[in-house]
């Protein structure tokens, strides 16, 4: 099942088919390094991609390398990716984040290592009581567009510019106090739609 | 496996999450992550939150024929082999490796075998200063069973991970996997449990005061 995204022939409006399709296009990479599918996702991610490597303040001369590299990086990385843990824009999206921030620091970044003999699991594997990771994306999308404006605003900065509280307060000419109590209402919403529970009013 | 009581704020998650940490206390997160089933979930719950975030960018009218190029230079690429980012393989250090989390051991080794040097009466340290970053700086501290560190007062943020062992302040009793936050401005004098030596991977952001009488001229004289 292949479909067209973005073009002019576009017909997906429905933003749980066009999940499952990004899903489905990736899992064909995964499964039989299909590379009409991957360029399929290549058009869709790329000009995304570009516009997060910017804002997190990669120059605009470094970005159109990073874009590839971190698309490359997609196509090597396609049998990782696991349905039930993370959508697909989640899974591009650290893949994304890993390497911008390697790229500004030219060093790594501290990650988990799933695979580390110190790991510790809980009893029970989340994810076997989690529904669908894409499903609980389309609600998180629609707590989102419902948060109110202020705190819409420190979400994105807090994301897209990689800065710190302190650098958003100083920033948006506001205190401290304020960035972090609408950074926290915000995060509790969102993890209140993941969790399926009910939102904050 | 006990799983841990004492966790990382949601300030600090998202920071981890973002990217907006120093390295040193990246590794911090990173480490209590890869003990604490608990704020791994909410680690990747702000995850989605960003890949939502991602998902959402308003895309400015990238020209396709530049898409194109990028496409099939990629495309070009496929086929090349994909570098070697498999780690080095562990030491047959195995104890090393289930008592301290991967991130901590990309500073400090694959082995136990450490230049500890001693810092105060039943301390010793080895500082990992080679990763400071933005004023902030890592050390892994052993403290004697029963023992204690000097009352002291942080100018900054202070991250203790417990990686063996057990200490108590005011805060309350930590062991092996909790996250001890000490904000700015905050004094205090951890006391160790009985059972076993303590290990504490500690990240600071600035300097630490000693700040009892005893405690002063120690920092005096051996510069702590």
């Amino acid at each position: 099942m292949l479909l067209k995204f973005g073009g002019p022939g576009a017909i997906l409006n429905n933003a749980a088919d066009q999940r499952e399709a990004l899903a489905g296009l990736l899992i064909a990479v995964a499964e039989r390094q299909d590379r009409d599918a991957f360029a399929e996702l290549y058009r869709h991610f790329a000009p995304k991609l570009k516009t997060l490597c910017t804002r997190m303040g990669v120059t605009a001369g470094a970005a159109d390398e990073i874009v590839q590299e971190i698309l490359l990086t997609v196509w090597r990385r396609a049998a990782t990716f696991d349905s039930s843990r993370a959508a697909v824009s989640t899974w591009v999206y650290t893949i994304a984040r890993n390497r911008v921030i390697d790229h500004k620091r030219k060093g790594q970044r501290a990650e988990i290592d799933l695979n580390d003999p110190a790991l510790v699991t809980a009893e029970v594997p989340d994810h076997e009581t989690r529904i669908d990771a894409e499903r609980r994306a389309v609600r998180l999308r629609a707590a989102i567009a419902d948060l109110p404006p202020d705190q819409a605003e420190v979400v994105r900065i807090a994301y897209f510019q990689a800065k710190t509280q302190g650098e958003i307060a100083e920033q948006q000419g506001l205190p401290l106090g304020t960035v972090k109590s609408r950074t926290r209402l915000a995060l509790a919403r969102l993890r209140a739609a993941l969790a399926g529970g009910q939102e904050q009013p | 496996m006990t799983v841990p009581q004492h966790h990382a704020t949601d300030d600090l998650l998202l920071a981890y999450v973002t990217g907006s940490l120093p390295y040193p206390m990246e590794v911090a997160i990173a480490a209590h992550l890869t003990l604490c089933p608990t704020c791994r979930d909410v680690a990747e719950d702000f995850e989605a939150v960003g890949g939502e975030v991602f998902a959402d960018l308003e895309q400015p009218g990238t020209p396709s024929a530049d898409i194109d190029t990028g496409l099939q230079n990629v495309l070009s690429r496929l086929d090349e082999p994909a570098p070697d980012t498999t780690p080095p393989p562990i030491a047959a250090d195995a104890d090393w490796a289930q008592l301290t989390p991967a991130p901590v051991r990309a500073l400090a080794g694959q082995t136990a075998d450490l230049a500890w040097r001693p810092k105060l009466p039943g301390v010793a340290v080895v500082d990992l200063s080679s990763i400071e970053q933005h004023g902030a700086k890592a050390r892994l501290v052993r403290t004697v069973a029963g023992g204690a560190l000097p009352k002291h007062l942080h100018r900054g943020l202070e991250l203790t991970l417990i990686l063996a062992g057990g200490l108590t302040d005011q805060h309350g009793h930590f062991r092996r996997g909790d996250l001890l936050v000490i904000e700015q401005g905050i004094s205090h004098r951890p006391v160790m449990d009985e059972d076993e030596d303590c290990l504490c991977l500690g990240v600071t952001d600035g300097p630490v005061i000693l700040t009892g009488i005893i405690g002063r001229m120690r920092q005096v004289l051996s510069g702590y």
